[in-house]
């Protein structure tokens, strides 16, 4: 069980730096996900961690130990690959004891130990297939077995989840979540999807262009952004310029967004005083016009909307041309408004202001 | 990185032995081609290879046999490649023994046995004397082209028939749907699409042409051509004056890496891709068109394979000197070879394994390194590694034999010299063969070893090299076969003692002694049969994949 320490890590290519100082103190047993767009360095971290990839600068720590010299094999990793990278011309069960015998375990507690992990990730009775006679899921589940059956101090995974159809992908998380819990095993999880870093992490650290923008337990950085891009890339976000109204740098702000006067919190302080406002779907308000649009209301009409039973989603234009994202849930969702409405969108309090610059 | 430094020092040494037995080589009949009599800087090589009529004579013979050599595979190579593509033809599944035909039957076989057919005391020679119809004279320029025809379409058969087979069929009908005939479609669609294949292994059969040396030397006594006038330049020089063999393989060399470098620049240019389709129906001829497309792909077919069964034929056949007496049979021939020239047979087998052996562990080695551990180092390999294919065995010999003859590693006459020829003029394709499966191992295989706690190398013998096991197959196989058949290199350079088969039957063959030639000839093919027949039916080695 172990505590993992990123020190100040720096990877250049041809000076390009692509991991520009990033430093973390993983605790002991989290499950934390590096989520981002392609190209961002998140890969590459995992490579740095893994030992694949030399930092430029910096130091990893497994624990005490400084691991940044010390070779992959000899740093008791376990890595769980995008293509699975199960050893074709083994059988399940020489996959799984592949690093067993490497260790030169005694063969009764090879055959005990590959049987109680198989049998851990719902595959027992499998382990004399190949490889190619497995399914994707099935692939991936042998893959975890080999990687957590010799107990590794630190489980990677690159993308483990992205060769894998919608279905079954949302099953594996469950499977992936359940042993990491079991095992209590330090895990670092790559991926670019939010819903599943959402859904599986104890820690999520959004990376943007070699740096962390923003980290932190998944209800924290869906609810709290603090950043534009953390607030696009994490769930979706309707992002309208917004007019601060006097100084800014309390927690409690006041806007104007599309004529109207908004109240939120200001996550950070804009240098050139140029502000967002991050309204979430669900956090807009809507119904048929009636009237004026009061204080923090918009006029505006149903452009397209898509109905799915326990919540709506409506794309509306609003009067100042933006196009805006609301959902509507429950017995709202029941009622639908009907394409080309005049509707009132509504911000409520939730609502937050972050600066435009990062964006 | 120190953990990197394994893979840096094979690199090094893959490239030190290259730059030693390539590089070096070439490198010394270069600047002894421009070394005159007296030891200083001369052009005197060249320029009596300009003036003196036979040397420019011989080039330009050279360059019209390989014209019109490859012009005529062409022609057999797409109609037989065409014809099996698109017809149903009877016995077509003997099409497939083509390729293996060319490796099994050695060119040197196969210029013998045409000669025992068409020759001075030819079969049918003898036949159209007895009718009293004149027959026109095998050697020259007519029995150079037919053999040489007859041994190298199939390079040119093999890439039209990939070309056609890959050709999407709805393109086709994409034509016709546009109002033109099939006929006309074919030959404006089609046509064009597999140029780039054939025009690339054609200019690969001009290089084998122009470069050959067994059937060159067996049936062109009367038609100087480079190939042989390098070797006699070297044989009757030998100790005396190297200018002239220089200049000779430097002109050789020239020729085969301008030539080369036109195929690649016409490759690098022309990236045709075809969305592999659905492979056009076969029709089912009738009538007159069936015969005809059948029996002239029958025809190709059994004078391909014809050679193996007349010097079959021929070693048990009873001769007194050059006179075979067709219908006599006798085991003499074998007798013989067993009481006085076992040895013969030793040298081959020995010479053939141990090249095959080193050939096959160095090309696994660079095709990894080339291909999964990329350095600094790895563009300079690249390059080394197609040198090989600009010399033709002959040259490569010479270079050779001048190269090591003196100065700190003298190599000349021993046996390691015969193994080093053998290994380097495979050495191209057998990285080609070995790498083929290697483009297909993800690296995440050895990162999912190494990350179970198995350092690098021996993550190369648990993962790498099982997966690598095909191909290796395939390059070994290959290596033993061209090995075992190889002439025009080690015909140079042997000494007494290291006589190989294909020397053996060579000398047997100049001295018109065509029996015993004959039973040298079926144990060579045997030798060579034997592992591809293991290789292909035991072990499911696909030899011709790549």
């Amino acid at each position: 069980m172990t505590e993992l320490v990123l020190g100040d890590i720096r990877k250049s290519y041809h000076h390009v730096e692509v991991l520009k100082g990033i430093s973390r103190r993983i605790p002991d047993g989290t499950f934390f996900t590096l989520l981002g767009p392609s190209g961002c360095g998140k890969t590459t971290l995992l490579r740095v961690v893994a030992g694949f990839v030399a930092p430029t600068a910096g130091r990893v720590h497994f624990g005490a130990e400084d691991v940044t010299h010390v070779a992959p094999h000899r740093r008791e990793i376990g890595m769980v690959f995008q293509d699975y990278a199960l050893f074709p011309d083994k059988s399940v069960f020489e996959n799984v004891a592949y690093g067993l015998r490497a260790r030169r375990r005694p063969n009764d507690e090879i055959k005990r130990k590959v049987g109680e992990y198989l049998e851990r990730v719902g595959l027992g009775g499998l382990s004399n297939r190949l490889p190619t006679e497995m399914s994707g899921g099935q692939r991936q589940r042998v893959a975890l077995a080999r990687a957590l059956v010799i107990g590794p101090r630190v489980l990677l995974m690159d993308e483990p989840l992205s060769n894998l159809d919608a279905a079954l992908r949302v099953q594996m998380r469950d499977v992936i979540r359940s042993l990491q819990l079991e095992t209590k095993t330090t895990t670092i999880f790559v991926t670019h999807d939010q819903e599943e870093a959402l859904a599986m992490s104890d820690q999520i650290a959004v990376m943007k262009d070699g740096r962390i923008d923003q980290c932190g337990a998944p209800d924290e950085v869906y609810r709290n952004p603090r950043t534009a891009y953390v607030s696009r890339f994490v769930g979706s976000a309707n992002l309208l310029e917004a007019r601060p109204m006097g100084n800014q740098t309390e927690e409690v702000g006041r806007f104007e967004v599309n004529g109207t006067i908004v109240t939120g919190r200001t996550m950070s302080e804009a240098a050139d005083g140029r502000y967002l406002v991050v309204a979430r779907p669900e956090n807009l308000g809507i119904r048929k016009a009636s009237g004026a649009p009061g204080e923090g209301e918009v006029a505006g009409r149903v452009r397209s909307l898509q109905f799915q039973g326990y919540r709506t989603s409506y794309r509306v234009v609003l009067c100042g041309g933006e196009e805006v994202n609301v959902e509507t849930f429950g017995e709202l969702a029941a009622t639908p408004l009907g394409r080309g409405d005049e509707v009132i969108i509504s911000f409520n309090d939730k609502c937050l202001f972050v600066p435009e610059a990062s964006s | 990185m120190n953990r990197f430094l394994p893979w840096g020092l094979l690199s090094l040494f893959a490239l030190g032995f290259l730059l030693l037995f390539i590089a070096y080589p070439i490198l010394g009949v270069l600047l002894r081609s421009f070394i005159g009599e007296k030891g200083a800087f001369s052009t005197e090589g060249f320029v009596i290879f300009l003036t003196q009529g036979r040397y420019l004579e011989a080039l330009l013979n050279s360059i019209i046999l390989g014209i019109a050599v490859t012009f005529i595979c062409t022609l057999v190579g797409v109609f037989l490649a065409f014809i099996v593509a698109r017809f149903e033809i009877p016995f077509s599944n003997i099409v497939f023994l083509l390729p293996l035909s060319v490796l099994i039957i050695p060119e040197l076989i196969s210029a013998q046995s045409w000669i025992m057919v068409f020759g001075n005391n030819g079969l049918i020679t003898h036949l159209f004397d007895a009718l009293g119809i004149p027959f026109p004279r095998f050697y020259g320029w007519f029995g150079l082209i037919y053999v040489m025809t007859l041994t190298y379409y199939v390079h040119i058969f093999l890439a039209a028939l990939a070309a056609l087979r890959g050709f999407d069929h709805s393109l086709e009908e994409a034509g016709q749907s546009l109002g033109t005939a099939p006929l006309p479609t074919y030959i404006r669609v089609v046509f064009p699409t597999i140029l780039p294949a054939v025009l690339s292994s054609g200019l690969v059969v001009f290089t084998l042409v122009v470069g050959n040396f067994a059937i060159s030397i067996a049936l062109g006594q009367r038609v100087p051509l480079l190939s042989v006038l390098t070797y006699r330049s070297f044989i009757s020089e030998l100790g005396g004056n190297p200018t002239m063999q220089s200049t000779l393989a430097m002109v050789s060399i020239l020729l085969v890496a301008s030539v080369l470098f036109l195929q690649r620049w016409y490759i690098s240019k022309r990236d045709y891709q075809m969305v592999a389709g659905r492979t056009p129906p076969r029709a089912k001829l009738k009538g007159w068109k069936s015969l005809l497309a059948g029996g002239s792909a029958g025809l190709i077919i059994v004078l391909s394979l014809l050679p193996a069964f007349v010097v079959l034929a021929g070693s048990f056949t009873y001769a007194r000197g050059p006179v075979m007496y067709w219908g006599q049979f006798t085991l003499d021939n074998y007798t013989r070879i067993l009481d006085f020239n076992l040895g013969v047979i030793g040298n081959s087998l020995r010479f053939a394994s141990l090249a095959t052996l080193f050939g096959v562990t160095f090309a696994t080695l660079v095709s990894y390194l080339l291909v999964k551990k990329r350095n600094a180092l790895s563009s300079t390999l690249d390059y080394l590694l197609l040198l090989p294919l600009t010399i033709s065995g002959t040259v490569l010999g010479i270079a050779l034999a001048q190269g090591f003859n003196s100065g700190p590693l003298v190599l000349t006459g021993t046996a390691a010299i015969m193994v080093l020829a053998m290994m380097l003029r495979r050495l191209p394709f057998g990285v080609r063969n070995a790498s083929s499966n290697l483009h297909n191992i993800s690296n995440s295989l050895e990162e999912a070893s190494v990350s179970l706690g198995v350092p690098p190398g021996r993550t190369f013998f648990n993962v790498v090299l099982p997966l690598m096991a095909p191909g290796i197959a395939a390059a070994a196989i290959l290596t033993w076969v061209t090995t075992v058949a190889e002439l025009s290199a080690s015909v140079v350079i042997y000494q007494a003692g290291q006589e190989t088969l294909p020397i053996q039957i060579f000398r047997l063959i100049s001295s018109d002694l065509m029996a015993r030639a004959s039973a040298f000839g079926v144990i060579n093919m045997i030798i060579i049969l034997v592992p591809v027949f293991f290789g292909i039916r035991v072990m499911k080695v696909k030899l011709f994949s790549s």
